[in-house]
């Protein structure tokens, strides 16, 4: 079965492909360790999470551990198959496959 | 200069896969678990096929088995708990097509080892229980190594 290949313009941007990449290694990822990761201010990360949440690919959940308010953020089952669409699809284009 | 049909060059796409490679190399580094856990978690996983191999009427190896199960689930309790304390909840099931491919190897090395070390050992070859244990204890060492976060370095890829 041949992989699914989708642009999606929405994740190809350079911070929130880097979200989606991040985000496809774990079940979850707090908001904090992203930011640190990315190497970004959390506004810039809360905008392009926010464009990700309303497209339905990331799943933001606040939970309270020990006390303190966490956030966790998760790509969707739809936001996993788009970024692996993209990714192959950019596999495609510099032809990898 | 190549051009698809969503106007981006090969070029720019090459520079967005890179970054892609990058984030996912330090995932692998930062999920990657320490040298004590791997050396410990490896040597239980062995320590059951071997224990579970020489199980016989008159020995306690089924001790050993039971103890080498306890540590192991124990060393993995404490490393799901502690990178969840960090921030990073592990996979514990596998999300795409190449990380199902993954834990399948998992499961055909450690299931075919640990079989059938037992039952050569049952009939006879000892050695097969230390080859078995043997086996398991660098195999799991070597994939939880290479693939922490259950996904091949570099290649993402789609499950339909």
């Amino acid at each position: 079965m041949a992989d699914e290949t989708c642009f999606d313009t929405l994740i190809h941007a350079p911070n929130r492909l880097q979200i989606c990449a991040m985000l496809a290694t774990a079940a979850e990822i707090e908001f904090k360790v992203l930011r640190d990761h990315l190497d970004v201010s959390d506004s810039v990360l809360s905008k392009h999470i926010k464009v990700l949440q309303e497209a339905g690919y990331v799943v933001l959940i606040k939970r309270s551990d020990f006390g303190r308010q966490r956030s966790w953020l998760s790509l969707s089952s739809g936001g996993r198959k788009a970024y692996t669409g993209h990714v192959n699809e950019l596999k495609r284009i510099v032809g990898e496959v | 200069m190549k051009e698809n049909e969503v106007n981006i060059t090969a070029e720019q796409a090459q520079a967005s896969l890179d970054a892609v490679r990058k984030i996912n190399t330090d995932a692998v580094e930062t999920q990657r678990p320490p040298w004590w856990f791997l050396i410990l978690s490896s040597a239980a996983y062995g320590m059951m096929s071997f224990s579970y191999s020489s199980m016989k009427h008159e020995n306690t190896w089924a001790v050993g088995l039971i103890i080498s199960g306890a540590v192991f689930f124990l060393l993995f309790l404490f490393l799901y708990y502690s990178y969840r304390l960090m921030g990073i909840k592990l996979k514990m099931w596998p999300t795409s097509k190449s990380s199902t491919h993954i834990y399948a190897i998992y499961a055909l090395l450690f299931g075919v080892v640990f079989a059938g070390a037992r039952e050569l050992t049952v009939v006879g070859f000892d050695w097969v229980a230390y080859a078995g244990g043997a086996i398991c204890a660098i195999g799991f060492f070597t994939m939880t190594y290479l693939y922490p976060t259950g996904e091949p370095l570099n290649t993402p890829t789609s499950k339909q």
